[in-house]
């Protein structure tokens, strides 16, 4: 390849290419006018350059001590036993430039990662890569129906259907254990090349497959089972883009093509319960999603301005077949006003962002974003049947598009040569069809005030307030749909005041030990007080964190953090004016601390870490003098682990790691919820969340290089 | 030849002749002074301005030769094959990132302390525009069309604070090893994490760079990858953008009116539980409005419990089932 003489020199001489251009006016005029050196004698001579091996291959075991679908929510562990602890990495740095990596991550878990990629840095690049990811919602979950994770569900042999859960003779009998799970199994390439100087491409496939059993449930009149229904997902999504970078210029067109498609075409499912029996729901549709994006920028020496946008045109498809109107033969049917949605949808997605430097100490941005949802499917009159029992009425479907207009405007002003002072504003409006309010409008004022001494002390606080309004808030009248309160405001449309705050300092009085503190705060007030729906919110959040090393003897590290959330709403339960509020509290303490001792004794080394992470959830409801609570919401984790490595050499090391995890929780949800709990509605069963689980690892480290790391090779 | 650069190289023992050399050097520098400068102009600079190292790389390693610093040969930094890198042939090596380093190198008078380098270095007075301008003079593709005006370049933070260009592997480029470098200003994010339903980064099978873009606000709001929120998630979460035959209004346009996508106490990272979440939006006569009090979770009440609303309004995202207006099916 051609060398570039500019692109290194570029930094530090004048006369430049686009963001050397920038670098040029943003250096000081010493550096800018040096004359770059005679390199010809610069020959390197003591830099190793790698070339040659690195690999690192960790294989143990891992011994899980309990069963438990939570703690192996996304780490596969979540059965008692053993499991094979596999990881590995291979780099090879070729003689002209080429460099193979290959690396292995949990090879021998369900949470198991793999990444190939090779490339010829400056000219291509090719890789390939596996990722699975494990869901595991519960295990201690029985149904009672064969089938389970499949698309048809069926009642065993024998079954006697009910009026209730308590009036099913075979209820107990039947039920067998079945795991909530599934998998997420992605494989990918992606392949990059430079063409010449200025151009580069790239373009990225993946294939995406889930497949386990979900929750879902299906009803009817008054009753309903929670049922193991399929679950079944492919998606690939291909994208590419082409570039070109200028002088002082940049401009890149790319693609995206995204293809969802689901293996099941309805769920199934026999009634338990006397009545219909057969009931079948929808799955989500098979559907794609086309996006064209060209993007750029232009630096103009004036001001040092920049000028940056995209706009992007996408288009979404679905023309999944129906199904019909019921599964239910007894029922007479329409016919269907079309055998599929044919739907389409047209996005468009623009910005136009300037920076400029008017004056030496101020700065200015103004920005307007664009943002378009065009639902043009068809709409028709559709004379549905009621939970696959009855018919319904005649409803002709709403489809829903909107426009988002954003203005941002800032300018901000150097104080000194440690504060800046940041003031903005921000308009927000959008336009929505076939809803409460055809348009709102958001109102924001901001300033911010930055000191930042560059090492020792940085300190940034942000005040904001804004004021949401809009059109005329009205009831949807549809004969097809009861109407709403006309007091109900929804709270993505309601007229609403924010004000928010949020602190941050950072102190490192040693170069060893650095301390933060951090506060955010938003309110949030629905205007009229007699509306209904949300009426306050509240946001709250303090952290607190520290990092001490001690001599790189030992580091110690420490964050504390708070939250909560407020809430307040209003409800009628006459369709009148207000009768009942609600308020809603959740609270969050997360404590994480930890030890790294390297070299504690000659060759070992040791890290401690400890999560504490505590939450409550409350809700109170008030109505006419009459006050109740909810039983509180809790979760309690605690997670402690502790790992040693000893290094027998430079190549081979042992470690030991043990990690403890100690789970509890209340969820009023589920808390004593058996399948036979509730007279109309057949659950799993499920409990919350308990565990205590143990993990212990051991495993050996062998590394083997043939790369030099040292001016003095070969090493010792 | 720079006489004083033949005298530096002389054993340091032999004084005597270390002495003679330099006074003979001397009277050659000042003769050649012209000459010399034209040659190697950045060292001895007509402007008093301080100049490059006299070997480039091999000064620095002469005194800065430790793994740390060497893993940048490890680096695509370090590639010498590629002619863009800092030790392609011709390039300025060690001082094309971290600037001349004349002064840094020279000659100190005994007890006189050493200059640091102009970049990237202890004690350097470079301002962080300063430090962006090296990385970017580069870096400009990767940093994107929206890197000015983004957030982080707004709030003035600096390339090297975030990268690690010596590591081997540069922390915030690994998928196990980028959440720690941003929780170390995003500290709220991090705890959220922690939280019994959450997105996965807590655990490596996600990183923050799965939904955000920390070089380009360009996209959607909060630096995400993607051009509106909706888009971001349904590039895992396809089964939900439809369109659907009957559309739930919210869903289409802003998933985060019900889900906190870094984590919530509820299950699917809801902020708030049914029926309590449903109510603040609907008021429909009977069921969607009344009033449900701890009653009805003691009376298991299936408009609370167990799924609440959704044990009959399942199709909460939206239906394509021609039956299912009330997202039941």
């Amino acid at each position: 390849m051609k060398p570039s003489n500019n692109k290194i020199r570029s930094a530090f001489s004048s006369g430049l290419a686009a963001s050397g251009a920038i670098a040029a006016m943003l250096l000081g005029p010493a550096v800018q006018a040096q004359e770059p050196p005679d390199t010809s004698t610069w020959s390197c001579s003591m830099c190793p350059f790698a070339e040659g091996w690195a690999v690192e291959a960790e294989a143990g075991a891992i011994s899980v001590s309990d069963d438990s679908a939570k703690f192996g929510d996304y780490t596969g562990l979540d059965k008692e036993g053993e499991e094979l602890l596999l990881d590995g990495t291979v780099r090879y740095w070729g003689d002209n430039g080429y460099k193979l990596e290959a690396e292995g991550e949990n090879l021998g878990l369900d949470s198991r990662s793999a990444r190939l990629g090779a490339s010829k840095q400056g000219l291509w690049e090719a890789s390939l890569f596996y990722d699975e990811i494990p869901r595991r919602r519960f295990d201690d979950t029985r149904t009672i129906f064969a089938g389970a994770g499949s698309s048809d569900l069926t009642l065993r042999d024998g079954w006697v259907r009910g009026p209730s859960t308590g009036q099913m003779p075979q209820l107990g009998a039947s039920l067998q254990g079945v795991d909530i799970d599934w998998d997420r199994e992605t494989i990918g390439a992606g392949l990059g090349f430079l063409l010449g100087e200025r151009f580069d491409f790239s373009a990225d496939y993946s294939h995406e497959e889930r497949d386990g059993t979900k929750l879902f449930t299906g009803t009817f009149y008054g009753n309903g089972s929670v049922l193991p229904a399929a679950l079944d997902y492919n998606t690939d999504q291909f994208e590419a883009s082409i570039g070109y970078t200028g002088d002082r210029w940049q401009i890149r067109l790319g693609s995206l093509l995204s293809y969802f498609n689901n293996k099941t075409w309805g769920q199934t499912w026999e009634n338990p319960f006397t009545g219909t029996d057969v009931g079948r729901a929808g799955s989500s549709p098979d559907n794609q999603f086309f996006q064209y994006n060209l993007s750029g920028s232009y630096n103009f020496a004036t001001w040092r301005t920049v000028v940056s946008g995209n706009v992007a045109i996408g288009k979404g498809e679905q023309d999944d077949d129906f199904l019909p109107y019921t599964i239910n033969p007894a029922i007479a049917t329409d016919p269907l006003p079309r055998s599929n949605l044919d739907a389409e949808l047209n996005t468009t997605n623009a910005l136009l962002r300037v920076t400029t430097n008017p004056w030496r100490r101020v700065r200015l941005k103004g920005e307007y974003r664009y943002d378009d949802r065009d639902n043009d499917s068809p709409v028709d009159i559709y004379n549905w049947v009621r939970v696959d029992s009855a018919p319904g009425d005649s409803t002709e479907n709403r489809i829903y598009s909107y426009t988002r207009d954003t203005v941002d405007l800032e300018a901000s002003a150097r104080l000194d040569k440690n504060s800046r002072f940041y003031v903005g504003y921000r308009y927000d409006g959008w336009d929505r069809d076939d809803q409460e309010r055809d348009e709102t409008d958001t109102d924001r004022y901001w300033a911010r005030f930055r000191f930042d001494t560059g090492g020792i002390v940085d300190f940034r606080a942000t005040v904001g307030s804004e004021s949401r309004g809009g059109s005329n808030y009205k009831v949807l009248v549809n004969d097809d749909f009861a109407p709403q309160n006309p007091l109900m405001r929804k709270y993505n449309m309601a007229s609403r005041d924010r004000t928010d705050f949020e602190a941050r300092i950072d102190v490192a009085p040693a170069d060893d030990l650095g301390v933060g503190f951090a506060a955010t705060w938003a309110d949030e007030d629905y205007s009229n007080p007699s509306n209904l729906g949300l009426r306050k919110a509240e946001y709250l959040n303090y952290t607190l964190d520290s990092d001490y090393n001690w001599n790189d003897r030992a580091n110690l590290y420490a964050i504390y953090s708070y939250e909560k959330y407020n809430s307040r709403q209003q409800g009628s339960s006459a369709f009148a004016d207000p009768d009942w509020s609600a308020r809603s509290r959740d609270e969050f303490d997360t404590l994480i601390f930890g030890v790294r001792l390297p070299q504690i004794f000659q060759r070992v080394d040791l890290d401690v870490d400890y999560t504490l992470a505590e939450s409550e959830g409350k809700n109170r409801v008030s109505t006419a003098g009459l006050q109740s609570a909810y039983p509180e919401l809790k979760t309690d984790r605690k997670t402690l682990s502790v790992s040693a490595s000893y290094a027998f050499s430079n190549t081979l090391s042992f470690k030991a790691g043990w990690l403890y995890e100690d789970y509890s929780s209340d969820d009023w949800a589920i808390d004593g919820i058996e399948p036979d709990t509730m007279p109309n509605l057949l659950t799993l069963g499920q409990d919350a969340y308990d565990y205590d689980v143990n993990v212990f690892m051991l495993s050996f480290t062998y590394r083997w290089e043939t790369i030099q790391r040292d001016a003095n090779w070969p090493p010792e | 030849m720079n006489g004083w650069g033949f005298v530096l190289e002389m054993n340091k023992k032999n004084v005597k002749i270390k002495a003679a050399w330099i006074g003979i050097s001397l009277v050659f520098t000042l003769l050649l002074a012209p000459v010399v400068n034209a040659q190697t102009p950045a060292v001895n600079s007509a402007s008093d301005e301080p100049g490059y190292s006299r070997r480039g790389a091999d000064t620095c390693l002469a005194c800065h030769d430790d793994r740390h610093i060497n893993a940048i040969f490890l680096t695509p930094h370090g590639n010498p094959h590629d002619a863009r890198t800092p030790f392609a042939p011709g390039q300025l090596q060690c001082e094309a990132c971290h600037g001349p380093g004349g002064e840094h190198t020279g000659r100190r008078d005994r007890g006189e302390s050493r200059v640091p380098m102009p970049l990237f270095a202890k004690g350097s007075t470079a301002s962080v525009e300063e430090q962006n301008a090296v990385c970017a003079g580069c870096h400009t593709q990767q940093l994107g069309h929206g890197w000015y005006g983004s957030v982080h370049e707004t709030e003035g933070r600096a390339c090297v604070e975030c990268h690690n260009v010596h590591a081997e592997q540069d922390p915030v480029l690994s998928r196990n090893d980028q959440a720690e470098v941003c929780y170390a200003c995003h500290q709220e994010q991090e705890a959220q994490f922690q939280k019994a339903y959450a997105h996965p980064v807590r655990f490596g099978s996600m990183t923050c760079s799965s939904c955000h873009n920390p070089h380009d606000s360009a996209a959607a709001e909060g630096s995400l990858n993607r051009l509106t929120l909706n888009q971001q998630c349904y590039e895992c979460h396809a089964e939900f953008r439809g369109p659907f035959v009957w559309e739930h209004a919210p869903v289409s346009e802003d998933c985060s009116l019900c889900h906190d996508p870094h984590g919530s106490n509820h299950p699917a990272l809801l902020v708030k539980r049914p029926p309590l979440l449903c109510q603040s939006c609907h008021s429909q006569g009977g069921h969607p409005s009344i009033l449900y009090t701890d009653a009805s979770i003691e009376n298991a009440n299936i408009n609370v419990v167990a799924g609440s609303c959704l044990n009959c309004h399942s199709q909460v995202h939206g239906s394509n089932h021609p039956s299912g207006p009330k997202l039941s099916r």
